[in-house]
C-alpha cells in the first residue's frame, strides 16, 4: 500500500507529460510512432488549420476534409520532418497548399461548368451551422453580418486572400507569413493591407 | 518629432501600436477613423472563426487506419510480384534444360536407323560421320593438307575458290557455300585421303 503510493507521486516527476512536449519534440515522437503524440500534435493544431482552411474555402465540410489531409500528410511525412523552421510554419504550409490546390480545381471547375450549364454546381455551400434554437433579431443581424463577411472574403483574390487571413484571422507574423508563402515580407505586408483595404470598402456598413 | 499621417497609416496597417499612433489620432479624425475601420476589419474577420467539428480525431483516426491498410496489401502485392517473377524465371530456366537434354536424344532419334537395319548401317554410320559433320557445317572453311587436288577439281566451281595458289605443302582454305550439296563427299576418297582432311571450323 505504501509502495504503491510512491511510486504514483514520483511517476510525473520523472516522466515529462506528453502535453509539456515541444512541437519539434512530438514531431519527433510521431516519426518513432508515437499515436499519443500524434493526438496532442492534433488537438493543438486542428482549430487553427480547419478555421484557416474554411477562411480560404469559405466551405466548412471541405475545410475539414482538408484539414484531416494536412495532419495525415504530417503524420506520413513525420519521420522525414526537419525542425528548420516552426512546425506551425510548416502546417501552414501545408494546409495552404492544400487549400490553393484546392481553389485552383474549382476555378477549373467552374469553367467546365461554364461550358456544361445544365451540370450540377454542389460547391457554392454556404456554411450551414445546425442550430434548433430560435433566431433572435442579434443572431439575426449576426448571422447577415457573418455572410456578409464570407462573402467579403471569398471575393478577394487568392493572393489577397491567403496573406489577409493567415495575419487577421491566424494571427501570425510577418516573417512567418513570408515563410509560408515563400514571398518576401515586403510583399506579405503591401498584400494585406491592399486585402484589408478591399475589405473595408466591401464591409463598410457593418464596422 | 511628429510623424506624418503616411507613416501612422503604416504603422497602423502593421499593427504595431504604440503611444505616437494614439496621441496621433487624438488629434487627426482621418487617422483615428482609418484606425477604427482597420480594427473593425479585422474584428470583423476574426468573429468569423470555426472550429474543428466533433469528430475530427475520430475520423482522422479512421483514415489513418485506412491508409496503413492500404499501405499493407500495396507491400504484399510487390513481395508477390518478385516471388512470381521467380517462379517464372526459375520454371524458364529449367525448361530451356530439359530443352537442352532432350535435344540431342531426339536428333539421335531421327537420325539414327531404324531397328531392322540398324546393325547393318551402325558402321556404315560411323564411316561416313565426317560427312555428316561436313554437313553440319554452319561456317564454311575447309583446310586441305595434301592430296586432294584432283578431288578439289571434282568439287562445285563456286565451293572451291582457293585464298592461296595451290601448292602441294602449303594448306588450302576453301570457303565453302552452305547449301553447296555435296560439300565434300568424303565418300569417294580413299582411306589416306581421308585421313589427311582437316576439318576447321570457326
Amino acid at each position: 500500500m505504501c509502495s504503491l503510493s510512491y511510486s504514483i507521486e514520483l511517476a510525473p516527476a520523472t516522466a515529462e507529460l506528453p502535453e509539456q512536449l515541444t512541437d519539434h519534440e512530438l514531431v519527433e515522437a510521431v516519426g518513432k510512432g508515437d499515436e499519443t503524440a500524434f493526438e496532442i500534435l492534433v488537438n493543438r493544431y486542428k482549430g487553427q488549420i480547419v478555421n484557416f482552411i474554411y477562411q480560404m474555402l469559405q466551405d466548412y465540410d471541405r475545410a475539414a476534409e482538408l484539414a484531416q489531409e494536412t495532419f495525415l500528410k504530417v503524420y506520413i511525412s513525420a519521420r522525414k520532418y526537419r525542425a528548420e523552421h516552426s512546425f506551425s510554419t510548416y502546417i501552414y504550409r501545408i494546409a495552404s497548399n492544400l487549400a490553393i490546390s484546392e481553389l485552383r480545381y474549382r476555378r477549373r471547375r467552374r469553367w467546365i461548368s461554364l461550358l456544361n450549364p445544365f451540370g450540377n454546381s454542389e460547391e457554392e455551400k454556404p456554411l450551414d451551422v445546425p442550430d434548433k434554437a430560435p433566431l433572435q433579431d442579434e443572431e439575426l443581424i449576426d448571422d447577415e453580418r457573418r455572410r456578409a463577411v464570407s462573402r467579403a472574403i471569398k471575393s478577394l483574390p487568392e493572393k489577397y486572400r491567403l496573406t489577409l487571413v493567415l495575419r487577421d484571422v491566424e494571427g501570425l507574423s510577418y516573417d512567418e507569413i513570408a515563410r509560408i508563402t515563400g514571398l518576401s515580407e515586403g510583399t506579405v505586408k503591401s498584400r494585406i493591407n491592399r486585402a484589408r483595404n478591399l475589405l473595408r470598402e466591401k464591409l463598410q456598413q457593418y464596422i | 518629432m511628429r510623424q506624418t499621417c503616411k507613416q501612422i497609416r503604416t504603422q497602423i496597417d502593421e499593427g504595431c501600436y504604440n503611444t505616437a499612433i494614439e496621441t496621433h489620432c487624438s488629434s487627426c479624425i482621418e487617422c483615428a477613423s482609418y484606425l477604427r475601420q482597420i480594427e473593425g476589419v479585422k474584428q470583423l474577420i476574426a468573429s468569423c472563426r470555426v472550429a474543428a467539428p466533433a469528430d475530427f480525431n475520430a475520423r482522422l483516426r479512421r483514415q489513418i487506419a485506412a491508409r496503413k491498410a492500404e499501405k499493407l496489401p500495396l507491400t504484399w502485392n510487390w513481395k508477390l510480384a518478385i516471388a512470381s517473377l521467380i517462379v517464372l524465371l526459375l520454371s524458364i530456366s529449367s525448361h530451356k534444360y530439359w530443352l537442352e537434354q532432350r535435344q540431342p536424344s531426339t536428333k539421335n532419334q531421327t537420325t539414327a536407323p531404324s531397328s531392322t537395319w540398324a546393325a547393318e548401317t551402325q558402321t556404315k554410320y560411323a564411316e561416313t560421320k565426317t560427312q555428316y559433320e561436313l554437313k553440319e557445317i554452319t561456317t564454311p572453311i575447309v583446310t586441305v593438307t595434301t592430296g586432294l587436288e584432283d578431288h578439289l577439281k571434282q568439287l562445285p566451281r563456286r565451293s572451291r575458290k582457293p585464298q592461296q595458289a595451290l601448292d602441294k605443302n602449303a594448306p588450302i582454305i576453301i570457303p565453302v557455300v552452305i547449301g553447296a550439296q555435296p560439300i565434300l563427299d568424303t565418300s569417294t576418297l580413299g582411306e589416306s585421303e581421308l585421313s589427311s582432311v582437316t576439318v576447321v571450323i570457326f
